[in-house]
C-alpha cells in the first residue's frame, strides 16, 4: 500500500485569491524518506498540513483533489484517527509540550484517546526510549534541552504508534548539536523503525545523504521529484535553493561528468585526484585597524546568589572588522550581546565601544552607538507601520536629520512599504524592517543574533549582502551570533568560541573549524568545504570564496 | 506644623501619595523582592516525596476550599491561626526558604494592599461600631476625595493634631487595624492555595479536577495558562530588551521639571502599550500552533479519558479530609456564637 497518495491537490485559503497548492500530484511509498524543500511561501507547509488532515480539519481552505493515507481519505477521517497513522512534529518545540514533567507530556495524547492505562504506560516508556529520553521521564519539561525538547515532541507523537511521519522544519529552531540529535533520530526512525518519512528542510546539507527522494515545490506546484544526485544534477539553484557547497565545487571543476556528488565523501572519492590538492590561499581576513569595542575581564551573572554567567570576557574587535561568536545554546553567547548593547550592567569588568563605558551612557545615545537586531524580528516590531517603526528608532536617540530615514529606506528598498503594518510583512520583509530600524542611527557597531534564522535561502543571502555592502559603505563593525557555519567561514574575519562562560578561542575561521574538530561541546560543525580540504589534506579552506574568485557564491 | 501639613498644595500632594502608594508598593515589593525568577518558580513545579506532596491534590484543593470558607465566617484571629498553621505545612515542603521567599512577599503584598485599602477606604458606619465609636483620623484628605469612597466620619470623629473636625474625610488608625485584621483571611486562602501549587504538578491538579467532573476543556485552559505564563514572562523581558536597545528609557528617568516628568511617563506610557501589543501578537501566534498540536493528539477526541497517574485517595488523605471536615464543622459553629462571627461587622 502506498503510505501517501495525493492526486492533482489545489488548496486556496480563504480570503486569498492566490493557490496555496496548484495540482500536486505525489506518491510516497511505505519506508520512503522524503525530503520537500522549496523557497519560503512555495507551498511546503500547506502540503504538509493537508497529509496531516490539519487541512481541512482545523485549518479551513478550499480544497479540490484528494490526499490519501494508508488508504484512507484525509478529508473524510476524523483528525484523531489520522494521528494514529501520521505523527507530526512542528518547528517550535515549546508549542508542542504541554505538560510540566516529561512522562504526563508523552501521556497527554494517549489519554485523550482512552488508551487503558497498562498499555498507556507501556508506551509512554517505548516512545521515550526510542528518541533517548527514558532517563529523564521525570524531568521537568521546561529544564530540557531544545534538542531535547524536540525530541519529546517525536514522543508524543510516536507515542499514538503513527506508521508516517510529518516533519515540519524540525531543527529550525535548534542549535548545532540539538540538530544532529534530531536528524539521527529521523535516521533511526526510518531505517530501524521503518517508518515512512516526509519533512521539509532548509538545512539541505546535513539530511542530504540520509533521504531516498527530494521533493521540490515553486510556487505551489512540484516542479522536481527524483533521486538526490539526479535533483541536484538538473540543478536547484533556479528555484531559489542552496546547493551543497561539493556539488558547486564539482560542477565548477568537472561540468561535464555524468555523476553529482552531494557528500565530502563522495566528493573526495569522485574529485579527489581531479584538484589534487586544493593548495588555496584563505581569503584575506581584516584584523588591522584601531579597536572599536573593548570588553574588559568581564564577569556577569542574573541574580545575586546565581552563577556567574559570564566569567572573564577579554576581547578587542577592531573597527570594520566583521566577528562571528559561536558556541552551543547557554555558552553565554545571548548574555554577552545584551552587555554590549547596555541592555544589562556587568557586576565587575567592563565594556568600552569606541572609548564610551555603554553601561553609563544615557539610553538615548547607546542606539547610535550599537544596533542590536534581534534573532526574532518579531520581538522588535510594535509600531503600526514600517515608517513608524524607524522613526521610532530616531526618535529614541534624538535624531532629527530626514536624510538618514531616506537613505535607509532607499538602501533596503522599503519605500513602497512605509505606510504597511509590519506584521502583515513577510518574515523575510521584517527581517529587512528590523535591520532599518536600527541601522537607521548609524550605529558603530551592528549586532546581528542569527540573522538568517528562519530565511530560506534566497532571502537569507539578500539580508548578509546588505550587511557586506554596509559594512564597507558605513565602515561598521559587525558581531554576529550563529549556528550557521557556512556563513562562519565565508564572512567572519574571527571566530570567537565561548563555552560555559568563557571565551575558549578568538582565531580565523580555518582554525576553530581545525579545533572544533577535537570540541564537540562547541557545538561547531565546519561546512563541506572545510572538511573537504582536511580529507584531501590541503591547507584548511573556511570559504568558498577562494574557489569561486573573489566574490560570494 | 498643622499649617503646613494641610496646606492644600501639600494637602494635595499627600493624597495623591496616599492614593497610589499601596498599589506601587506592592508591585516593587512583588518585582524587587520576588524577581523575575522568583515569580516564574511559582509556576514550575518541583517535586518531593514528603508527606504533604504524597496526599492527593484534591485533598489539598478541599484544604484551601474549607480554610476559605470557615476564614470568611469567623472573626479574624481564626484566619491568623490557619495562617499560621498553613505556614507549618510549609516545613514539610522541599527547601521551604525558597518557598518561602516566593510566597512571602504574595503574603505580605495581600497584608499591605487590604491594611492600605482599608485605612482609606473603610466605611465609616462599620469602623464606628466594630470599634465601640472610637475612631481617629490621622490625616485629613481634600473632602472632594470622599466621592472615590474615601472614609468620610461623622462629627463625632476626633482627628489627630487637629481635634474636632465636621465631616472629616482620610485617613484612619482604626481603618488600618480593621484591614491587617481582615487580611488574615485572604492571606490563609493565598497560603493554602500557593501549598497545592508547590506540592502538586499542574497535570495533577488537572487529573484531579477533571476526576471531580470539572470539563476537560476548562482544566486544560488553565493548565495551559499556568505552563505559558513562563513563556510570556520571558517574551516580556525580549521585548524590554530590545526596546532598550533601540535606546528606550522603559522606566521613565526622573527630571525636576514637571513637565519634562510628565511628558517622559507619557512616552514611557505608550511604550509599554505598544510593547504589549507585540507580547499579544506573539502570544496570539504560539496559540494557534499550540492549538493544532493539541488536536493532533487527540484533544477532546473522546468524551472518557483515561489516567496516566491513578489518583487514588489514601488513608492519609481520608484522615486529612476527615481533619477538614471536622475544622468546617466547628468554624461553621463557631461562627454563630456571639461576638465570634464575620458578620455583622466582625472583622
Amino acid at each position: 500500500m502506498k503510505a501517501v497518495e495525493i492526486d492533482n491537490l489545489s488548496i486556496a485559503y480563504f480570503g486569498k485569491h492566490e493557490l496555496a497548492l496548484r495540482g500536486v500530484s505525489l506518491s510516497i511509498d511505505e519506508g520512503e524518506f522524503v525530503l520537500l524543500t522549496g523557497k519560503t511561501g512555495s507551498g511546503k507547509s500547506t502540503l504538509l498540513n493537508a497529509i496531516n488532515g490539519v487541512i481541512p480539519h482545523i485549518i479551513s481552505a478550499d480544497m479540490e483533489g484528494t490526499v490519501r493515507v494508508f488508504g484512507q481519505s484525509t478529508s473524510s477521517t476524523p483528525i484523531h484517527k489520522l494521528s494514529t497513522m501520521v505523527g507530526t512534529v512542528y518547528q517550535t518545540p515549546e508549542n508542542q509540550i504541554f505538560s510540566l514533567i516529561v512522562d504526563d507530556d508523552v501521556a497527554f495524547g494517549l489519554e485523550n484517546m482512552a488508551v487503558p492505562r497498562a498499555e498507556m504506560m507501556q508506551r509512554v516508556e517505548s516512545s521515550l526510549r526510542l528518541v533517548n529520553l527514558w532517563g529523564k521521564k521525570s524531568h521537568p519539561t521546561f529544564l530540557l534541552s531544545g534538542g531535547e525538547k524536540q525530541r519529546l515532541a517525536f514522543a508524543n507523537a510516536l507515542a499514538l504508534r503513527p506508521k508516517l511521519l510529518v516533519l515540519d522544519e524540525p531543527t529550525s529552531q535548534l542549535d548545532s548539536m540539538g540538530t544532529e540529535e534530531v536528524f539521527s533520530l529521523i535516521k533511526s526512525l526510518n531505517e530501524e523503525h521503518r517508518l515512512t518519512v516526509i519533512m521539509s528542510e532548509h538545512k539541505l546539507e546535513r539530511v542530504i545523504n540520509l533521504v531516498d527522494r527530494i521533493v521540490v515545490m515553486d510556487g505551489g506546484s512540484v516542479v522536481m521529484d527524483d533521486e538526490p544526485h539526479r535533483v541536484l544534477k538538473a540543478g536547484i539553484a533556479k528555484y531559489g535553493l542552496e546547493e551543497p557547497q561539493v556539488t558547486l565545487l564539482h560542477k565548477m571543476i568537472n561540468p561535464s561528468s555524468e555523476f553529482i556528488p552531494i557528500t565530502v565523501e563522495e566528493f573526495v572519492e569522485v574529485d579527489g585526484k581531479l584538484v589534487g590538492n586544493l593548495d588555496l590561499d584563505a581569503p584575506p581576513r581584516r584584523t588591522d585597524g584601531e579597536p572599536r569595542v573593548i570588553i574588559k575581564d568581564l564577569f556577569f551573572k542574573y541574580e545575586r546568589n546565581g552563577d556567574w554567567i559570564l566569567k572573564g570576557i577579554n576581547l578587542s574587535i577592531m573597527a570594520g572588522e566583521f566577528v562571528s561568536i559561536v558556541g552551543s545554546n547557554g555558552s553565554g553567547k545571548s548574555t554577552l550581546m545584551n552587555l554590549v548593547s547596555g541592555i544589562y550592567k556587568p557586576q565587575r569588568g567592563q565594556v568600552l565601544v569606541a572609548g564610551v563605558d555603554v553601561s553609563r551612557v544615557p539610553r538615548s545615545r547607546i542606539a547610535s552607538l550599537v544596533g542590536y537586531v534581534f534573532q526574532d524580528p518579531d520581538y522588535m516590531l510594535f509600531n503600526s507601520t514600517v515608517e513608524n517603526e524607524i522613526r521610532f528608532t530616531m526618535s529614541a536617540a534624538n535624531i532629527k536629520d530626514e536624510s538618514l530615514f531616506r537613505d535607509v529606506v532607499d538602501l533596503f528598498g522599503l519605500g513602497g512599504l512605509l505606510k504597511e503594518s509590519p506584521h502583515r510583512l513577510s518574515v523575510g520583509q521584517r527581517r529587512l524592517v528590523s535591520l532599518a530600524a536600527v541601522l537607521v542611527v548609524r550605529p558603530l557597531v551592528l549586532m546581528l543574533d542569527e540573522p538568517t534564522r528562519g530565511l530560506d535561502y534566497e532571502m537569507g543571502e539578500t539580508v548578509m549582502s546588505y550587511v557586506k555592502e554596509l559594512q564597507s559603505k558605513l565602515g561598521l563593525t559587525v558581531l554576529m551570533v550563529t549556528h550557521n557555519m557556512k556563513q562562519v567561514g565565508e564572512y567572519s574575519d574571527r571566530v570567537v568560541v565561548m563555552n560555559r562562560g568563557v571565551v575558549d578561542m578568538v582565531d580565523s575561521a580555518e582554525n576553530v573549524f581545525s579545533a572544533s574538530l577535537g570540541r564537540r561541546e562547541w557545538a561547531v560543525s565546519p561546512p563541506q568545504i572545510f572538511m573537504v580540504s582536511k580529507m584531501l589534506g590541503s591547507k584548511p579552506i573556511a570559504s568558498m570564496r577562494p574557489v569561486m574568485g573573489g566574490g560570494h557564491p | 506644623m498643622i499649617g503646613l501639613l494641610y496646606n492644600p498644595v501639600i494637602n494635595w500632594l499627600i493624597a495623591l501619595v496616599l492614593l497610589f502608594y499601596g498599589p506601587v508598593l506592592i508591585i516593587v515589593l512583588i518585582y524587587k523582592v520576588l524577581g523575575f525568577t522568583g515569580y516564574m518558580s511559582l509556576f514550575k513545579y518541583v517535586g518531593g516525596d514528603s508527606i504533604i506532596y504524597r496526599l492527593d491534590p484534591r485533598t489539598k484543593i478541599l484544604l484551601a476550599i474549607i480554610l476559605t470558607i470557615v476564614a470568611a465566617m469567623t472573626i479574624w484571629w481564626v484566619s491568623a491561626i490557619f495562617l499560621a498553621g498553613v505556614l507549618f505545612l510549609y516545613l514539610f515542603l522541599r527547601d521551604p526558604a525558597a518557598k518561602m521567599r516566593v510566597a512571602g512577599p504574595l503574603i505580605l503584598s495581600a497584608f499591605i494592599g487590604t491594611a492600605w485599602s482599608e485605612s482609606l477606604f473603610a466605611p465609616f458606619s462599620y469602623l464606628y461600631s466594630i470599634f465601640g465609636h472610637h475612631v481617629t483620623f490621622i490625616y485629613l484628605l481634600p473632602s472632594v476625595l470622599s466621592s472615590l469612597g474615601v472614609t468620610q466620619g461623622n462629627s463625632s470623629a476626633s482627628v489627630l493634631l487637629v481635634g474636632k473636625a465636621a465631616s472629616p474625610v482620610g485617613l484612619t488608625w482604626e481603618g488600618f487595624i480593621y484591614g491587617l485584621q481582615i487580611s488574615f483571611r485572604a492571606t490563609a486562602s493565598i497560603a493554602s492555595g500557593l501549598l497545592l501549587i508547590f506540592s502538586a504538578s499542574p497535570s495533577d491538579i488537572l487529573r484531579s479536577l477533571e476526576k471531580s467532573k470539572l470539563p476537560i476543556e476548562l482544566g486544560f485552559t488553565l493548565l495551559l495558562a499556568a505552563s505559558s505564563i513562563p513563556k510570556v514572562l520571558e517574551s516580556s523581558m525580549i521585548v524590554i530588551n530590545a526596546l532598550k536597545a533601540r535606546g528606550v528609557d522603559v522606566v521613565p528617568r526622573g527630571s525636576r521639571n514637571p513637565i519634562v516628568l510628565l511628558r517622559r511617563l507619557g512616552s514611557s506610557f505608550k511604550v509599554v502599550v505598544l510593547s504589549l501589543t507585540a507580547i499579544i501578537i506573539l502570544t496570539l501566534k504560539n496559540a494557534r500552533e499550540i492549538a493544532i498540536a493539541a488536536d493532533l493528539r487527540g484533544f477532546r477526541a473522546n468524551r472518557q479519558r483515561t489516567y496516566y497517574h491513578e489518583l487514588r485517595l489514601t488513608r492519609m488523605d481520608v484522615l486529612t479530609i476527615v481533619i477538614l471536615l471536622l475544622i468546617f464543622a466547628i468554624g461553621i459553629y463557631v461562627s454563630g456564637l456571639p461576638g465570634m462571627g464575620a458578620v455583622p461587622y466582625n472583622p
